[in-house]
């Protein structure tokens, strides 16, 4: 489970890829998760681990999107849920085994975002990235860095998890 | 890579210079013929110019240049410290570290300007040097004095005097409408030099005498510097600098081996009593102890590396009197007791600036301008006594002066004035309660608003900055006599001892130094008073909150009795209703990081034997939401 691991592995092997490419082009590497019916990624860099969800201490007079905190390995973190935050209308997933809590640390905040399923490490060329302004609605469109286009054409919302984790 | 690395142990030892430099110049206000204090300083500056120049710090190095030429002049006798360079000598300390400060952050010096500070430096090494040529002489006779024979009180408390006249003389001259105090014709300032000029020489004398007589003696004293160095030496070897995080890291880890063997304690203490007799277990058993034991004796070492003198902090004091003084025109005695005091790292970095603002208030409203004092029949010289000593696990800290004290009508007059309590409030408050109201926000007791005190931070910030270490304030003042401020905190910020209750589902642990009682109460007990919820507990009035509506927490009162748990915090007394009591436990406290960092009513959160998070109520803050509330 731990990410670290798998995205060094990855890193190491996009870079292998990279280096076979003919011509040479930047790409963002993301970890895709799935909240409601959408799907979002965040900068694979930024996150710390992913983990199942253990307990979870409500905590009083905190702000609605979070949800408490939890015990990660003796470091208190809290966990938040982008459907309250984002005022998104889907109830969580039935699938219990399948929901995960992505794990961000920026500078100096560890947070953990509830997610109703981890999809897969994306490699999205920089330069398919579109600015999100007119794109995204729902909700502010200052947590969105941009919006990437995968293989198969679907699209995946890219957080700006600074943002995201700065109140 | 290797430069950053440079830098860092530079950034140490400058700070670590320039921290002593503070100190050891106000001290040489005090004691300037000290030679080996004023050797010392030389040398601090020496350094500071050698290292920064070595990085490559310009402005650094002009500005410890310009200082050590004058330094150097004192040191060698040449002229003598007058305020006025001590005032220069220090502003350019405030400039170095302000490029320091700049180093630190940005690794650059920065675009401060430091022309001022180098021309001012230059005025007062002109002056020195100049004053060196006019009265060479006398200067000469200082230098010999200045070696400090030890047998030779009588002459040097005479000597101290006649400076001390000459002092007055000089001020005297600057105030001609300032008549000197003391019997007949005051002595002019030539027949005072003059006469200060005849000691010196008796000084020199007797102190070539005493060379004659004991050669050893001589012998002895050329030994002494090299051993005091070797001793250095030694020290140095025996400690290592250590970056705070690692200590950090490894605090954190020893929590999670202590919350680790408590669940180990657990499962043996069940495999015992279900396989009594098995050897296996038995030993188990025994090996479980010994782990425990030196599990508790790593968490307090790991705890003692992280704990800090006082001095830390209260080593910037003397500069901050020293300044405020002057710049207020009052004499102040600075007495600090205790710096050897040992806290937590992090709890001495709070402290700072709440002491500095009691310090502050203490010589601008407390210590009265020097006539006032002479008038009143006290010393001319304020004392100041900032003391820290150790009281169970908590460590006290008291700020006391000898001025004027406050003044229980001028309080009430202004409470009443600001609106914060009515009559019938005072008519109930006893004295300290009255005292107290100095802490409410929005209250400030100097009648001129100074630039000293009065930035709009007030006492009420220095309250709340105590709390948040879970330490309490007290004030006793006596009108005429003094104020004595007194700051008790808890010796760690990382364990604490808990109360853990249940409200519904949910667990909450109550620091166990707010507890007063916790009594067992029934339902019928409880009176509404204007809205409040009361019990009159053992003839006296007690104030109830229930739990599960701060903290909206869902459940049912089935019983009939419910539990109360009576804190208090500061002068507030209050219950808290809550379902159940667990027990008592031992806590690690942890903070709720950064994302989360303002929660009313919690301060922090522990983690259980469990693994499951327990949150930890901010008490103080909690008496604040209700009386809001209320």
């Amino acid at each position: 489970m731990d990410l670290r691991e798998i995205s060094e592995f990855l890193k190491k092997q996009a870079a292998q890829e990279e280096g076979l490419a003919v011509q040479e082009e930047e790409y963002e590497h993301l970890v895709g998760f799935i909240i409601g019916d959408e799907e979002f990624a965040v900068d694979i860099h930024l996150i710390k681990e992913i983990i199942e969800v253990p307990d979870i201490t409500r905590v009083p007079n905190a702000p609605s999107h979070v949800l408490g905190v939890i015990n990660l390995r003796g470091q208190i973190v809290p966990v938040i849920d982008l459907r309250i935050k984002f005022n998104l209308p889907y109830s969580p997933s039935t699938n219990e085994e399948e929901r995960k809590i992505v794990v961000v640390e920026t500078d100096e905040k560890v947070v953990g975002i509830m997610v109703d399923a981890v999809t897969h490490v994306l490699r999205i060329p920089v330069s398919t990235i579109e600015p999100p302004h007119g794109v995204v609605g729902g909700f502010e469109a200052e947590y969105v860095e941009g919006i990437g286009k995968k293989e198969d054409n679907k699209v995946v919302v890219i957080l700006n998890a600074n943002k995201l984790l700065e109140e | 890579m290797a430069d950053l690395e440079f830098l860092e142990d530079f950034l140490a030892e400058v700070t670590e210079i320039l921290e002593q430099l503070n100190q050891d110049l106000v001290e040489l206000e005090e004691r300037p013929e000290d030679l080996d204090l004023l050797n010392k300083i030389f040398r601090a500056a020496h350094t500071m110019k050698g290292t920064s120049s070595f990085m490559g710090f310009e402005k650094m190095t002009t500005v410890t240049h310009r200082m050590e030429d004058i330094l150097n002049v004192l040191r060698k006798g040449e002229a003598k410290l007058t305020p006025d360079v001590m005032d220069v000598v220090l502003e350019a300390v405030d400039v170095v570290e302000q490029i320091v400060e700049n180093i630190r952050e940005t690794q650059e010096e920065g675009d401060i300007d430091i022309t001022e500070i180098v021309k001012k430096l230059e005025d007062a090494y002109a002056k020195l040097t100049g004053q060196k040529t006019e009265e060479e002489p006398a200067a000469e006779d200082v230098v010999i004095g200045g070696g400090k024979p030890p047998s030779k009180e009588e002459l040097e408390a005479l000597d101290r005097e006649i400076q001390e006249m000459l002092k007055k003389e000089t001020e005297a001259e600057q105030a001609p409408e300032e008549t000197v105090i003391g019997g007949g014709r005051p002595p002019t300032k030539e027949e005072l030099e003059a006469f200060d000029r005849e000691i010196q020489e008796l000084l020199k004398k007797e102190l070539e005498k005493e060379q004659q007589q004991t050669g050893k003696k001589e012998k002895k004293k050329s030994d002494k510097p090299a051993a005091k160095a070797e001793k250095k030496e030694k020290k140095g070897d025996t400690t290592i600098r250590v970056d705070v995080s690692r200590l950090d890291a490894l605090m954190n880890l020893v929590g999670e081996l202590v919350l680790g063997r408590n669940r180990l304690l657990r499962i043996v203490q069940q495999l015992s009593t279900k396989y009594e007799g098995d050897e296996l277990v038995e030993a188990l058993s025994e090996t479980m102890d010994q782990v425990d034991f030196i599990t508790t004796d790593l968490q307090m070492a790991v705890m003692k590396t992280r704990m800090v003198p006082i001095a830390r902090v209260f080593n910037r004091f003397p500069r901050v009197v020293r300044d405020l003084a002057r710049e207020l025109n009052k004499e102040v005695k600075l007495i600090i007791e205790g710096e050897d005091t040992e806290l937590d790292r992090s709890i001495v970095e709070e402290i700072g600036d709440p002491l500095v603002h009691l310090v502050r208030n203490a010589i601008d409203h407390g210590i009265e301008p020097p006539q006032e004092r002479e008038f009143l029949g006290k010393p001319r010289q304020g004392t100041l006594r900032l003391a820290a000593y150790h009281e169970g696990n908590h460590i006290v800290i008291l700020v006391e002066d000898d001025g004027r004290g406050i003044d229980i009508e001028k309080i009430k007059k202004k409470a009443l004035e600001k609106g914060l309590v009515t009559e019938a409030d005072l008519a109930r408050m006893t004295e300290k309660e009255i005292l107290g109201l100095i802490f409410l926000p929005g209250f400030s007791t100097a009648e001129k608003v100074t630039d000293v005190s009065g930035r709009g931070v007030g006492m009420d910030v220095v309250k709340t900055n105590i709390e948040k270490l879970n330490g309490t304030i007290e004030i006793n003042s006596q009108v005429g006599k003094g104020t004595q401020i007194v700051i008790k905190i808890p010796l760690t910020l990382a364990i604490i001892q808990s109360l853990l209750v249940q409200v519904g589902e949910e667990i909450y642990a109550i620091p166990l130094v707010s507890v007063v009682e916790a009594v067992k109460v029934n339902v019928d007990e409880i009176q509404y008073v204007e809205g409040q919820e009361i019990i009159i507990l053992r003839d006296s009035v007690l104030p109830l909150v229930e739990l599960s509506r701060v903290f909206n927490i869902p459940t049912e009162r089935d019983d009939k009795s419910i539990y109360v748990v009576v804190l208090s915090i500061g002068d507030k007394r209050f219950g808290l209703i809550v379902d159940r009591l667990i027990g008592q436990e031992e806590i690690v406290i942890k903070s709720l990081g950064n994302y989360l960092s303002n929660v009313p009513g919690i301060s922090g959160a522990t983690i259980m034997g469990d693994g499951r998070v327990t949150l930890i109520i901010d008490v103080a803050g909690l008496a604040n939401m209700i009386a809001r509330v209320a």
